[in-house]
């Protein structure tokens, strides 16, 4: 079955991704619209399977292993989404359908799963009952930062070298005390690279995909996981969540800002290892590549129960065997919540139609 | 961009951001013919600036320069009526008119550059400027340049900045001044942060889409005799209001800057104040607007250059206070406040006159072509199924 098959069976363009979340189509320019590029299906499928088992390891951090693994893989499975958000923004225009998708793809199911994660960690993990819309709860940051960057889009279009201004505002947002309130500090800190998706062109991902890319790439993720092991013990990853000031994790403005362009550096350069290493021909997943978005904002919930419920406390989780066995469980998790009978059944929650809440088709 | 460089005088149509954008549609800095702004959805583009509403800005920027002379007058009698008064409707007014000319906002190049040369960059300059202005006069320590944290009169660009960016998804929604309200009473009911003057950028969102909202014929309703006459009426109604209710309320439910736990009261409490603060300040707003003459008068033209008032006299207000001369106790009587009125207009329309704005042109609207990408880099929106 085809990605455009799955699609008009469940009757999207293929809205669904975390990195198509505003509803660009999924295509590149001088190509026909109608068609999806399997490559970018794969690697948000792949990219969504990392976050999936990223997540799912989080209560194993106490092993060695599981720790560098963690570190390894948040350094760069964000910054791809990201950047592929980036990426198929660049055509971003406010049309009347995609200011729309705005709403109807990222502020609404901001709402509802932003609420629904308030109630769950309420009802099944006994916290304390807050719903708080301006502070996003865990993994609901993404949709707020990615209203907040597709909405600026048209500002970096203008600009002479935006990649440089994009960073040089997460290097000055890093020596603020920023509030949790619209999550500031990942939204400015990890800009860049939505900045850098908006510049990319097609050639530069034919580059990837030359046999020559590959190789290169193999190298540099086994380096990138060699290093994670190296360093893991010798940094926090907060550093890998972009989420605090350089004051609150205790250094220096220079220390600091160094830090911050050396994540920046190492995302980006695992990032494009990543993506060289994705198959671009169809495959099997490439269907679910579209459903992204299901899966990044459901997983939460089996992985907090998973949590709640104490069920990380046997002894033989906590090291090599665990590891695999959450890696095994990732994988049917995430084909599981990209299926199309799930999109068809959440379909209300992660890409709602609400025609009644707009106003007839207007050109502005 | 071409080097099509801007005249050295500048153009008597200002580029103050209070009309940043629609006022002047068919501008292009690369002399291309402007294909990509769309004709009005209410009508015709119009080539030609509106007098009512330059007048408007006009009155509007002296009043916010009276008002922020007022501040520290406000123990005269009558002067902190008078300065909840004006403070009901004064932003508000600027704000609506801001909406009004950004509801054709799209995202052609030119207009995605506007945002940046004219409330950004602005925003940017002015943040430093009175930072170090703040230093030199010995009011602070050292100069503390905090961009996420506006400084007096800069909230507003910031704000700007973002309402403008926000364009298109009130364009869309069915209900857009409902939604609008609700965020902002609840914004009063949340615990936000000082950043970005958020209290602000929430609680006065209403009155920028009540202006996006806003068509011609609107204000030509406006114009009406019988609607001059309840303007006049409401106007002197408000100010009557406003000297019965001075203590008992604060003034900080004009500044739109705290949440209603800061202020003390409930959140039903702040929510009832917060839309009685809103239905005045449209009400005043739409008061003052039919009072405005819509004639060509002598003051026209310096309504194109607001800005210049808006940011500059910040400078004079704060070094008055600095240095104390708002002491004297004879300011503090009524004619001494009417001669500090007097004064305070004449300073804003200094600070539009076309030498102050030709010296200061670089700071308020500076033309930075080399900042941005060469014409035909970014090739606009691709058109599909045109």
């Amino acid at each position: 079955m085809t990605a455009q098959a799955v699609t008009e069976v469940t009757g999207a363009a293929g809205a669904a991704d975390v990195a198509d979340v505003a509803g660009a189509k999924n295509t590149a320019p001088e190509r026909p619209v109608k068609t999806r590029d399997p490559f970018f299906d794969n690697a948000k499928f792949l990219a969504i399977l990392l976050v999936v088992f990223g997540h799912a390891i989080e209560p194993l951090r106490d092993s060695r292993g599981a720790h560098a693994l963690y570190l390894f893989v948040y350094t760069f499975h964000m910054p791809v989404f990201i950047i592929i958000t980036g990426y198929f923004s660049r055509s971003f225009t406010f049309s009347t359908g995609k200011a729309r998708k705005l709403i109807t793809n990222l502020a609404v199911p901001y709402v509802i799963f932003e609420t629904a994660y308030s109630v769950f960690r309420w009802a099944a993990g006994g916290k304390d009952f807050e719903i708080s819309l301006l502070a996003p709860v865990w993994l609901t940051w993404f949709l707020m930062a990615a209203f907040f960057w597709r909405l600026s889009t048209p500002v970096w279009q203008q600009l002479r070298w935006p990649v440089s201004i994009a960073i040089l505002i997460a290097l000055l947002s890093g020596m603020n005390d920023l509030p949790s309130t619209f999550e500031m500090h990942r939204t400015l800190g990890l800009l860049p690279f939505f900045v850098v998706g908006l510049k990319l062109q097609p050639k530069h991902f034919e580059l990837l995909r030359l046999p020559a890319s590959r190789v290169a790439a193999c190298v540099v993720l086994a380096a990138g996981l060699a290093v994670a092991f190296a360093v893991h013990g010798h940094m926090t990853i907060e550093w890998a969540y972009w989420r605090h000031g350089n004051d609150y994790l205790g250094v220096s403005e220079v220390t600091g800002t160094a830090m911050r362009l050396g994540m920046l550096a190492a995302s980006l350069v695992l990032s494009a290892a990543f993506l060289a290493l994705v198959p671009s021909r169809g495959t099997w997943y490439s269907a679910l590549g579209a459903a992204t978005l299901y899966a990044y904002l459901l997983h939460g919930f089996p992985v907090k129960l998973a949590e709640y419920e104490h069920w990380y406390r046997p002894d033989w989780l906590h090291g090599p065997a665990g590891i695999a066995a959450i890696a095994a469980l990732s994988v049917p998790l995430t084909i599981a919540l990209t299926r199309p009978v799930v999109r068809r059944g959440l379909r209300w929650a992660v890409e709602p139609t609400l025609s009644w809440a707009f106003t007839p088709l207007r050109r502005p | 961009m071409t080097q099509s460089a801007p005249p050295a005088v500048p153009p008597q149509a200002g580029s103050a951001p209070f009309e940043t954008h629609a006022d002047r549609p068919a501008e292009r800095r690369d002399g291309r013919p402007d294909t990509e702004t769309p004709a009005r959805p209410g009508g015709t583009r119009h080539k030609q600036r509106d007098a009512h509403l330059d007048n408007a800005k006009f009155l509007g920027v002296v009043l916010v320069v009276c008002g922020h002379v007022l501040e520290d007058l406000r123990d005269a009698t009558g002067a902190h009526a008078l300065y909840l008064f004006i403070y009901m409707f004064h932003m508000p007014l600027f704000i609506v008119l801001a909406g009004y000319f950004s509801r054709s906002f799209t995202f052609s190049a030119g207009k995605a550059r506007k945002l940046i040369t004219s409330l950004a960059v602005p925003y940017v300059i002015f943040e430093i400027a009175f930072a170090c202005y703040r230093w030199a006069l010995g009011v602070a320590d050292k100069p503390t340049i905090s961009l996420l944290d506006p400084y007096f009169v800069t909230w507003f660009l910031l704000a700007l900045f973002v309402w403008r960016l926000s364009t298109p998804v009130w364009q869309q929604l069915r209900w857009p001044i409902g939604g609008a309200v609700v965020i902002s009473v609840l914004s009063g009911t949340a615990d936000l942060p000082t950043m970005m003057d958020l209290y602000r950028m929430l609680g006065l969102l209403p009155f920028f889409v009540i202006g996006l909202m806003l068509k011609p014929e609107h204000f030509e309703l406006l114009k009406r005799p019988r609607v001059r006459v309840a303007g006049a009426l409401v106007l002197a109604g408000g100010l009557i209001m406003a000297n019965l209710v001075h203590r008992k309320m604060t003034t900080e439910w004009a500044l739109w800057r705290m949440g209603f736990a800061d202020l003390h009261v409930s959140n039903l409490t702040g929510a009832g104040m917060r839309l009685g603060m809103l239905l005045a300040g449209a009400t005043l707003v739409a008061a003052f607007l039919a009072i405005v003459p819509s004639r060509h008068t002598w003051f026209t033209r310096l309504g194109g250059a607001t800005m210049y008032a808006y940011l500059l006299h910040g400078f004079g207000t704060k070094l008055m206070e600095a240095r104390g001369w708002y002491d004297p106790s004879w300011l503090h009587t009524v004619p001494g406040v009417a001669v500090a009125m007097a004064a305070a207009a004449g300073f804003a329309v200094l600070l539009m006159t076309a030498p102050v704005r030709r010296v200061t042109r670089w700071a308020v609207s500076p033309v930075i072509d080399w900042a941005f990408t060469r014409p035909g880099t970014y090739a606009g929106p691709p058109r599909r199924n045109a």
